[in-house]
């Protein structure tokens, strides 16, 4: 009888002690929120909308040990599993556990891709790291380790407008980058350009952050020879007008970066019609000299893209005009935005380097531009109109003002 | 009274003359206040303020699995008529940054140039920059011809 | 003597038989306007009457083509400008000559103001024409509103919100004026119905009142001249001498409306979007301009008050005491000189002149 007492007295504290641990007690969070401050940071960082903990994950989960036993060297011991802080050289590993495991993966969402860890080691990041270098972007370098959102919600940091300030990070720390080479001022140049306008200012996510053109996971520059099929993504005339031409060769070639060449890289500015021709620090001069045949298509080019456009800005002033005057010039608008899109287009065309496209292009807009300034033409004529209605409407007053007059002075026996 | 000598025919003269002037400066004031007035209670030829609906083009026109550009008030309107001959209308502004859209039959698709945004035949953005569908217009199809109209409400 | 005189002396007979002519002819020979040296200004109240005409045949004229509400005001306006002919004339005119009719009606209250014209018996015929004025501020606020574009659109929110700003009543007058707590269509739909129906009515029978007054009581004439003995006053009989000076001006005041239309006509603006934020700097029309400047100045608090709640205590104050001037002015009463009241008036005059001027350039 006192055996059987025993052991299930045994049972019961045993089962007790599972139920216990399997009841959600999790010593980890526990000790941690007591010992407070750094300690407990992360646990107060887990207690947010983390993407981990909201599927039931918690610190045992990714770090091992006991969350069961109250005792910290029980707790913590390394037989029971515990990690501890991966180092950054483990970070990649420590993640793929489960993130490059499909089957893992497929029970918390199916569609999440598991391919991350396969890349970054094609990154830059993961070839340094995996060289022994370990002062580069690992999983938590970008999204956190204890926080993290999920990249569709605003608060993350890879959310599209918190991209280029997590890169900066460390792309923006001068003496980091000297270690390897590079230049710290990319998130500077990039905030400049028309892509960081759009997307830090404007808040278009329709504008590239820097993984768009680098990639995310397997993050590197595209080599030389891809970089149109890069800006491709959204600027698809462009890139293939270019592809098409007799740059990709010559620029492939010279082993020049295609778009970027002209466009340059972060600092991407509006360009404008002084880069086509010969003349100037950004034009085809830079690469054509007199005499050759890419010299004169410049120079043609040129012209025709310059004749539409002063004649667009013809029109606009024109059409300023008519409208300072109190003449209705919808009609004229839409004439107007024809033009503006003519000169777009030709100004996309000249990537092709085929004059006859450019002129084809050139001369469509041209007459559209002839259209609105006769347009704005007739509003002139027409507030002439007004003008002459308005004399002639003054002289018949002033004839009758004066013939009042004299017949005041008339009755008054002046 | 003798008019010939009496000194009054001056004034009588003068009298003439001021009549003669006030009238004609009159009639000639009346006419250039009559004149546009006149002219603004005469109806114009478009009676009515708004625009709504708009002749596009004849049903036999429009090929199937094309589209035709059209002028909708100041701004460009796209009428696409799909490979099964329905036909659909949308504002032709793309929601990104407002260059007009284009239909491309190869991709079946409406398709923004600037920067590769997509909208399918319904107008819904399916890919790239737009951040919001086109803008839908209805379509009504009478004795051959299709109108294009502002969706109401 | 040919026949239309004689067919315009058989009309004149038909009626008078019937109405009496007679007697209305006799007065109007007998009516003598005052000559000396403020007597120009006697001609500002025709001038504002005039300009009022103009802007009733106008406003008629547009209404013809106006369509109100939020989703045709603009619109309809738009039509009117570009596609009916001189619509843009006709809304240009009916623009200029309300701006221009305030301004006639501010010279013709300050004139009667510094020739002290309310004095007995005229009391009355000064607190009309004040309603009067106030009606047609009441006019251009409404009226403005119509075309239903950005500008109108917040004009009237913010001063719609300042009404709301007075105690007890602000709040209610508010939602009244507004049609809700916001400026909506049901907003534009009041203001419509206040300008074309509701203030002309008003108007014109305050305006036949004010003028019956005048034309009971004759002219005023400065304490001066009033002062003079009869045999040195001079006069001028009102048929038809001062009549046809008052065409004259008329004339002229149309031609300078005919060429500001032309000139520096009245634009569309852009249509108005209920959640845009305000455009930078808005102002109200000139002729609230120099209220507005000063509520903008006056500290956010002094002492207890609220300062915008204290402007408007005191422009109300002022403007009440101003409608009672005649009860005011002892010596006016008396039919003398009030120097002190002059000096007043002509602060005011500066204060309103100096405040519209900072007004347009801040």
């Amino acid at each position: 009888m006192k055996r059987v007492f025993a052991i299930s007295v045994l049972f019961i504290v045993f089962g007790l002690g599972f139920a216990a641990a399997s009841a959600g007690k999790d010593s980890c969070r526990e000790c941690h929120l007591e010992a407070g401050d750094e300690l407990a940071a992360p646990v107060h960082a887990m207690d947010t909308e983390d993407v981990h903990a909201s599927r039931g994950f918690s610190c045992a989960a990714c770090h091992g040990g006991d969350p069961g036993a109250d005792d910290q060297e029980a707790a913590m011991s390394k037989a029971r599993g515990f990690v501890g802080v991966p180092k950054p050289s483990e970070i990649p590993q420590f993640c793929g556990r489960c993130h490059a495991d499909p089957q893992i993966m497929r029970k918390y969402s199916v569609s999440v891709p598991t391919d991350q860890l396969e890349k970054y080691w094609t990154s830059q990041h993961g070839q340094a790291l995996k060289g022994g270098n370990a002062e580069v972007a690992t999983c938590a370098s970008c999204h956190g380790s204890h926080a993290i959102y999920p990249a569709n919600n605003p608060k993350s940091s890879v959310w599209p407008t918190n991209v280029p300030q997590t890169c900066n990070h460390c792309h923006g720390n001068a003496e980091l980058m000297g270690k390897f080479g590079l230049k710290p001022d990319s998130f500077k140049e990039y905030s400049e350009g028309v892509h960081g306008k759009a997307l830090l200012e404007r808040r278009d996510t329709g504008a590239p952050a820097c993984n768009d053109c680098h990639g995310n996971h397997g993050a590197a520059p595209p080599g030389f020879e891809s970089v149109a099929q890069v800006c491709r993504q959204c600027h698809v005339n462009n890139a293939e007008m270019f592809m098409a031409s007799p740059h990709k060769a010559a620029f492939d070639a010279a082993e020049l970066p295609e778009c970027v060449a002209c466009h340059a890289n972060h600092r991407i500015l509006p360009p404008d019609e002084s880069w086509l021709g010969a003349v100037g620090e950004h034009s085809c001069g830079q690469c054509h000299s007199q005499g050759d045949r890419g010299f004169e298509v410049a120079q043609q080019i040129k012209a025709l893209v310059d004749s539409l456009r002063i004649m667009e800005e013809n029109a606009v002033e024109l059409v300023g005009q008519v409208e300072r005057r109190g003449i209705p010039v919808g009609e004229v608008r839409a004439a107007l935005a024809e033009t503006r899109e003519a000169l777009l287009k030709s100004r996309t065309i000249i990537h092709t380097a085929d004059v006859r496209k450019v002129a084809e292009a050139a001369h469509a807009g041209i007459e559209r531009a002839a259209a609105a300034q006769e347009m704005g033409r007739a509003g002139l004529a027409a507030f002439e109109y007004r003008k002459r209605g308005l004399g002639i409407a003054t002289i018949f007053i002033s004839l009758l003002i004066l013939a009042i007059w004299l017949w005041l002075r008339h009755l008054e026996g002046r | 009274m003798d008019r010939s000598v009496n000194p009054d025919s001056d004034r009588n003269g003068r009298r003439k003359f001021l009549s003669l002037l006030l009238g004609g400066a009159l009639i000639g004031w009346l006419g250039s206040l009559l004149y546009p007035l006149a002219r603004y209670l005469i109806p114009p030829k478009i009676p009515e303020a708004k625009l709504t609906t708009l002749k596009v083009a004849r049903v036999d026109e429009v090929v199937p699995n094309t589209a035709l550009m059209f002028r909708y008030g100041r701004k460009p309107g796209i009428l696409i008529r799909t490979q099964e001959g329905k036909f659909s209308a949308f504002s032709a502004v793309c929601t990104h940054l407002d260059c007009t859209v284009q239909f491309r039959s190869d991709w079946g698709i409406i398709w923004c140039a600037c920067h590769n945004g997509r909208y399918d035949l319904t107008g819904r953005n399916i890919a790239g920059p737009p951040p919001r569908p086109l803008t839908p217009f209805d379509v009504n199809i009478k004795d051959g011809e299709v109108y294009v109209s502002e969706r109401e409400g | 003597m040919g026949n239309p005189p004689n067919l315009l002396a058989a009309i004149y007979g038909w009626l008078n038989e019937r109405f009496g002519i007679d007697a209305a002819v006799a007065f109007g020979k007998k009516k003598v306007v005052p000559v000396h040296r403020e007597s120009v200004w006697y001609y500002f109240g025709g001038v504002t009457l005039f300009l009022f005409i103009i802007q009733v045949f106008t406003g008629i004229l547009l209404l013809l083509y106006y369509r109100p509400g939020a989703d045709s005001s603009f619109e309809s306006l738009q039509f009117i400008l570009t596609q009916v002919e001189f619509g843009w004339l006709i809304r240009s005119v009916h623009s200029w000559s309300a701006n221009l009719m305030v301004l006639a009606a501010f010279i013709h209250m300050f004139s009667n103001f510094f020739t002290q014209s309310y004095r007995r018996p005229r009391e009355l015929t000064w607190i009309t024409g004040m309603v009067l004025f106030l009606l047609a501020l009441g006019f251009g606020f409404s009226g403005y509103l119509l075309p239903w574009n950005e500008l109108a659109f917040f004009a009237t929110k913010v001063g719609t919100d300042i009404v709301g700003a007075v105690p007890i009543v602000g709040k209610p007058m508010l939602i009244f004026l507004r049609g809700g707590e916001d400026v909506t269509g049901a907003t534009l739909s009041r203001f419509f119905g206040f300008h074309v129906a509701v203030l002309p009515m008003v108007f014109t029978l305050l305006l036949g009142l004010h003028v019956l007054f005048v034309q009971v009581q004759g002219m005023s004439e400065p304490v001066s001249h009033q002062a003079l003995g009869s045999d040195k006053k001079r006069t001028m009989p009102f048929f038809p001498n001062f009549v046809l000076r008052d065409v004259v001006l008329w004339l002229v005041v149309l031609n300078i409306v005919a060429i500001l239309s032309v000139f520096f006509p009245w634009d569309l603006g852009e249509k108005a979007d209920l959640f845009a934020p305000a455009p930078a700097g808005i102002k109200p029309e000139w002729y609230f301009l120099f209220m507005f400047q000063t509520l903008k100045f006056i500290p956010g608090h002094v002492l207890f008050l609220e300062g915008e709640l204290l402007g408007i205590l005191v422009f109300g104050l002022a403007g009440l005491l101003w409608i009672l001037i005649p009860f005011l002015d002892r010596r006016g009463q008396k039919n003398q000189r009030n120097p002190v009241f002059q000096l007043m008036g002509w602060i005011i005059v500066a204060f309103i002149v100096v405040m519209t001027i900072v007004g347009f350039v801040l």
